[in-house]
């Protein structure tokens, strides 16, 4: 998996930022992420595939899987990935 | 879902509103590419004869940095005119690969095919350029400049036709208030937003030549009871008088005004102002106070700036602070000091307008209150 390359993670004063750089199909306005979204991302570049990202978003969190926490991270990792956020390789 | 862990589609300006409001940092900033410019138009408050050496792209790429590592979020490139600078682009996209929102001040007459395939690529936040009259004539009577209506025209119309952001300025003079309306209903048929600047200002160096072509308050009061949009804008100022207390200014400045403070705005507290010799201000108008960054480094001249800005308060003469008529007011103590030396020497083209407005007001408040 990766990050789409077209927008860049921006940690300001806490609060984390997504920005566009080129034209992509995802995103060419801001978006605001909170901790967990922006962990995603930032984990998104080193996981395998979808279920090693979730495992890896679980661990740093101590969820566990199967969790209705760990059900709404899936989600959200797959709305990232429709959305082209992050890729699938 | 998805709601809770991210956002879209709040401004920038929200943004920093809401989740920076106690922290001092450049979140915004405007640079000035280049004092080099191919118009010479009559109200510019550049100095036309400064003969510095523009920074180098090095020299911008450094202070840019270091602003991004600060918090810069979202910038404009302004000059001169931007498109004079040969490495425009280079600079450009170093900006947006550094994710920063970046829009940019420019008299497009050197826009072309080039450029439109850059800004397709690396999206620009909106183009703002500057429509000085509807016809060749009145355009060139401001711009100086023979065959620059020619080329704006034809820049505008690869805007528009590549779909490229950008809005329409107007800035009203006596030289072109005839064709104010003109411009304006050109605007809405092209679906772009306009702005319409009432209030021509000092030059940098604080000569005033270029207020001498400035409307008087009431013309340009007229424009805001006889545009649909602004006159709207005042009968609902007056509606929500009304029903409660409004204020038109975010709650900081409004905050700080009261506190005492001559500065109450975002200068030299979330914004600063780089200029084409590598000097620091604290926005674009202070041009007056200013920190070389040749001869010190970004965080000398930050925390010179908090002193000469943030950290000043009124005298007790000032009048702005018992006048009452302030909330209808856009005056700038930064044009005050380049008017007058003074930065509490009120421009009482500000004062007669607010008292226009006010008085709008306070009749519109009179119809509604008898039910009319």
């Amino acid at each position: 998996m990766k990050q789409n390359p077209d927008l860049i993670l921006r940690e300001i004063y806490g609060k984390n930022i997504l920005m566009p750089i080129r034209y992509n199909e995802a995103s060419n306005d801001p978006i605001y992420f909170n901790e967990v979204a922006a962990l995603i991302w930032k984990l998104s570049d080193e996981a395998k595939d979808p279920t090693d990202l979730l495992n890896a978003v679980c661990r740093s969190y101590n969820l566990k899987t199967g969790s209705a926490e760990a059900a709404a991270v899936e989600g959200f990792i797959n709305q990232l990935l429709e959305s082209k956020l992050i890729l699938a390789e | 879902m998805a709601e809770r862990y991210c956002m879209h589609n709040q401004s920038m300006n929200d943004f920093i509103d809401e989740n920076f409001e106690d922290i001092r940092a450049p979140f915004t900033a405007g640079f000035e590419l280049t004092a080099k410019c191919n118009l010479n138009c009559v109200h510019c408050y550049a100095k036309p004869d400064r003969n510095h050496q523009d920074f180098t792209l090095d020299e911008f790429k450094s202070i840019f940095d270091t602003l991004v590592e600060r918090g810069l979020l979202d910038c404009y490139f302004t000059g001169g005119e931007i498109f004079t600078r040969p490495d425009f682009e280079k600079m450009y996209v170093h900006a947006k690969k550094k994710g920063v929102l970046v829009s940019l001040l420019s008299n497009i007459t050197l826009l072309n095919q080039h450029h439109i395939e850059l800004f397709k690529e690396y999206p620009v936040e909106v183009i703002s350029t500057s429509m000085y009259g509807y016809s060749e004539a009145s355009y060139e009577k401001v711009t100086g400049v023979k065959g620059s209506f020619r080329k704006f025209m034809n820049a505008l119309e690869l805007l528009q036709k590549n779909d490229i952001k950008y809005e329409l300025k107007f800035v009203a003079m006596e030289q072109n208030i005839d064709d104010l309306y003109k411009v304006r209903e050109f605007g809405n048929k092209l679906g772009v937003p306009m702005v319409v600047i009432l209030d021509v200002h000092p030059m940098s160096d604080g000569s005033m030549e270029p207020v001498s072509f400035r409307l008087t308050p009431e013309a340009a009061f007229d424009f805001d009871v006889r545009d649909e949009g602004r006159k709207q804008f005042w009968k609902d100022v007056a509606k929500e008088l009304l029903t409660g207390e409004i204020e038109l200014r975010p709650q900081r400045t409004i905050q700080r005004f009261r506190e005492g403070y001559l500065y109450p705005c975002s200068i030299a507290n979330q914004h600063v102002f780089i200029t084409s010799d590598l000097k620091m201000q604290g926005c674009v108008r202070a041009s007056y106070r200013k920190f070389d960054l040749r001869k010190g480094s970004f965080d000398e001249g930050w925390t010179y700036l908090q002193k000469e800005f943030v950290e000043k308060k009124s005298t007790l003469n000032y009048k702005c602070n018992s006048c009452e008529n302030i909330r209808f007011c856009e005056h700038c103590v930064a044009n005050f000091m380049l008017a007058y030396g003074d930065e509490e020497q009120v421009d009482p083209f500000f004062c007669r307008v607010a008292e226009l407005r006010r008085n709008f007001v306070e009749d519109e408040i009179k119809r509604l209150a008898k039910g009319e």
